[in-house]
């Protein structure tokens, strides 16, 4: 049976991963368009980046008031990509989720393998080691294609060695309640920002890319990008690993794993709260609007996976003592 | 030390002549003061060392310094580090180890061997016997006051029923080897580390020199895993069913951490902090994500100090409140048993020879290092007359608190000490500065003579075992004496040979 404070290392150990790819895969995808883009949009990207992270820009605290209205807070590259990549005291650097997992996965030393270990390992060491003024002149996106692959080996190696027991559940639990929350923080920032006039129909193309879903996308739907669709895609699709039903799926299975109901449960509220998460999905049967009414659709669906993270702890990550029954 | 009067030898070596060779081997030197384990003089490597030496002297140069990083690089990405702390970071650092390996011919290794077995055995039996009957004490062959008065001394163990009989399952001895042989320097009879430094080691080093290794025939290591999981089974006191075991450990901010994560996962066993535990039910029990299970042996890697906060320090928060009781009605037990910090105490390992003549009738295979206990009148009179050439330790301290390197300390000092040895002479015990054995270790790139000793971890359950290696300590410094991690010292990895030919 699994240690209460070893499946609560796995968890964590797994949403910081999911951010740093995350976070890796905003900073490259921004990186990439910075040349071809006019300064507005670049200034508009960096922005909805921060506020889809729930982050602030350096300097905002200083200035404070209407932060976010600031241009000049989003006018330099350099200083936000260092900010956001190995600052280590901004939680959502990259550097600090990856010191942070890196952390978690030392607790569990002994329940993981030597090559999940080393994996994770090498990458800090080896991010340790750049600095980001090396590679700035030359191709800095290249940093975080490697850093989203290393996290990518993470997974393989996990997914190919690991025995799917309940740390590896606990594990994708981490994963997909980040990805939730994440993913739908992001979709919420597309649909106010896309009122707004000064950014043009782009945006769109690049949260599939955010999603890690524009070549799936043309697939699916052709090369073609209506923004009903793109929503619906990156919400609805249950065969899209980064869309929300797909991760909501995978926050249900998993729990069944970890505690079936053959078994008796030890509490039925992480599945009803689950069963919550996913009846929002299913409830709506139309496409999910654009604007204001998708963007609370997507605020309660945030809410509610927060919640359901709380309820994931209480139950199986602290082992209270109302759970406390010999066997 | 004064260098100037050693008697140091220094030149080409035969069939050593290579360029690379020569530069390997330039800053090579044998002491006359002390063995040294691979050359029996200057010109001449010993039998079973000259198929290691010779590989060595045909490695371009460059392959040399390769070697050492490869080795320290494996150990980073394995997480094999301990943390030093600086003034604004700190920072992790590689254990260090040295590439060359220490041989030990296998008639050498019985000797050890027979020596540890006999004197855990013994050790096992004075614990029994202190706990309970006191016969040895009533004898007056161990005074009664200074096992009473040492503190580690658990009054709290009178009558505990120990599975086995056994209160050390684990023992790490230090074996030194002088001109006149191997003698035991200490024993660890409380929670004894560096296994898993050996069992790296040697992962690394057989990788290091692949083909080498496989022409000694080198015994193996890797079984200690599933030897101290045997002995660990074998305290269980459900013997029916299939026992739970966990691995009690500080935490991560621990220096051996690793070891603890590492040897809980070589067994397959539950890491667990204080926090993971609870007494419920008269049971010890671990908090899991589907309630609570019961365990049934905990191979718990902190000091007695710190298990029970209910019996033992009340401002301890790394064990767990009730824990003894659970361990005293026998519903859990517990590896090594509480209390065996008396049996290693630094005036008690005087008496470990006369301790084997009493329990076993036998003569000690492994000699003691001469001690002087200053409670004895003679050994006062002897310890304040050659106080130059001694070193004196504080009994019931460790980590060198309290201690004066005779051969090192100024008149001044001495003569200070020498009074609070009058004032507290029970407090001291005496031994002479050791010529400890030396081994070639690689220093940048060419090959330099270093002090070392020898941790072998001796398994106490039903039977008792040596694992046929051991954490062969190096004092990295030049001259020094010390090889302790803290202090510089780093580790090679010892290749207990099949026979007394490679």
């Amino acid at each position: 049976m699994m240690l209460a404070r070893v499946a609560d290392s796995f968890y964590w150990m797994n949403r910081y991963l999911e951010r740093v790819e995350y976070i890796a895969r905003l900073i490259g995808l921004q990186l990439e368009r910075l040349p071809s883009s006019p300064a507005p949009d670049v200034a508009a990207g960096w922005r909805r980046l921060f506020r889809s992270l729930g982050a602030q820009p350096p300097g905002a605290d200083v200035f404070g008031g209407a932060e976010d209205e600031d241009d000049f807070l989003f006018a330099d590259g350099y200083t936000l990509t260092d900010y956001l990549t190995f600052e280590a005291t901004n939680p959502d650097s990259i550097m600090f989720c990856l010191t942070a997992a890196r952390e978690n996965a030392r607790q569990v030393r002994d329940a993981i393998s030597s090559a999940v270990w080393s994996s994770l390992n090498r990458e800090y060491l080896r991010l340790q080691e750049i600095a980001l003024v090396d590679v700035w002149r030359r191709d800095p996106a290249l940093l975080y294609r490697d850093v989203i692959q290393a996290v990518q080996l993470f997974d393989g190696i996990c997914a190919s060695s690991m025995r799917q027991d309940t740390g590896w559940h606990f594990m994708r639990l981490g994963r997909f309640i980040e990805r939730v929350q994440l993913v739908g923080s992001l979709l919420e920032a597309h649909c106010t920002s896309a009122k707004e006039p000064s950014e043009g129909k782009g945006d769109w193309v690049g949260l599939l890319w955010a999603c890690d879903a524009f070549e799936a996308y043309c697939q699916f739907h052709g090369a073609q990008i209506r923004e009903d669709k793109v929503l619906d895609f990156l919400v609805y699709d249950a065969g899209l690993p980064h869309a929300l039903c797909f991760a909501v799926n995978g926050i249900r299975g998993s729990l069944e794993a970890i505690d079936p109901p053959a078994a008796g449960r030890i509490s039925a509220a992480p599945h009803e709260m689950a069963g919550r998460l996913a009846s929002i999905l299913s409830r709506q049967t139309t496409s999910l609007p654009v604007g204001e009414e998708g963007r609370n659709a997507l605020n309660d669906l945030v809410t509610l996976c927060r919640e359901c993270h709380e309820t994931l702890e209480r139950t199986y990550m602290s082992c209270p003592t109302e759970f406390a029954s010999v066997p | 030390m004064d260098r100037t009067t050693s008697n140091n030898m220094r030149g080409p070596k035969p069939g050593r002549d290579s360029p690379s060779a020569r530069l390997l081997f330039e800053r090579y030197e044998t002491d006359s003061r002390f063995f040294d384990e691979t050359f029996e003089s200057a010109e001449q490597p010993r039998a079973h060392y000259r198929m290691l030496i010779d590989e060595m002297c045909g490695m371009p140069q460059e392959e040399v310094e390769r070697l050492q990083d490869r080795v320290t690089r494996s150990f980073l990405h394995e997480g094999i580090t301990f943390t030093v702390y600086g003034d604004e970071a700190s920072i992790e650092r590689a254990f260090p180890i040295d590439c060359v390996p220490r041989l030990l011919l296998a008639r050498e290794w019985a000797h050890i061997e027979h020596g540890l077995i006999q004197r855990v055995q013994t050790l096992n039996l004075f614990l029994a016997d202190v706990y309970d009957k006191g016969h040895i004490l009533r004898d007056g062959t161990v005074p009664r006051d200074l096992v009473h008065g040492c503190p580690n001394y658990r009054p709290e163990m009178a009558g505990v029923n120990v599975p086995l009989g056994a209160y050390v399952s684990v023992c790490g001895s230090d074996v030194v080897r002088t001109g006149d042989g191997f003698m035991v320097l200490e024993d660890n009879l409380r929670v004894p580390s560096g296994v898993s430094y050996m069992l790296a080691c040697r992962d690394a080093i057989r990788r290091a020199f692949p083909q080498i290794f496989r022409r000694y025939h080198v015994r193996p290591v890797e079984p200690y895993g599933q030897e101290l999981l045997r002995v660990l089974r074998a305290l269980a006191p459900r013997q029916a069913e299939e026992p739970t075991i966990a691995l009690l450990t500080p935490g991560v901010y621990n220096s051996a951490y690793y070891e603890h994560a590492f040897l809980a996962r070589e067994m397959g066993i539950e890491l667990v902090k204080g926090d993971d535990l609870l007494v419920h039910g008269g049971r010890l029990c671990m908090r899991t994500v589907l309630g609570l299970q019961p365990v049934d042996v905990l191979y718990r890697r902190i000091d007695d100090d710190f298990i029970d906060p209910q019996v033992f320090r009340p401002d301890s928060r790394l064990g767990v409140p009730g824990l003894f009781e659970v361990y005293r009605s026998g519903h859990v037990a517990l590896a090594n048993a509480p209390g065996t910090g008396v049996a290693d105490d630094k005036a008690i390992y005087a008496y470990v020879p006369r301790m084997i003549r009493y329990y076993l009738d036998q003569d000690p295979i492994l000699d003691n290092v001469e001690t002087h206990l200053c409670r004895e009148p003679e050994g006062l009179a002897y310890t304040l007359d050659n106080l130059e050439h001694l070193v004196v330790k504080a009994v019931g301290e460790s980590g060198g608190y309290g201690m004066l390197v005779g051969p090192h300390a100024s008149r001044e000092e001495r003569a200070a000490f020498a009074d609070t040895l009058r004032a507290r002479p029970e407090n001291y015990i005496s031994q002479p500065t050791l010529a400890l054995s030396r081994a070639p270790c690689l220093v940048d790139g060419r090959l330099e003579a270093r002090h070392v000793d020898l941790r072998p971890f001796v398994l106490h359950g039903e039977d008792t075992r040596v694992v046929p290696g051991g954490l062969c300590r190096v004092a990295l410094r030049k001259g020094s004496l010390v090889v302790n991690s803290s202090q510089g010292g780093g580790a090679k990895d010892a290749w207990i040979l099949e026979g007394d030919e490679p």
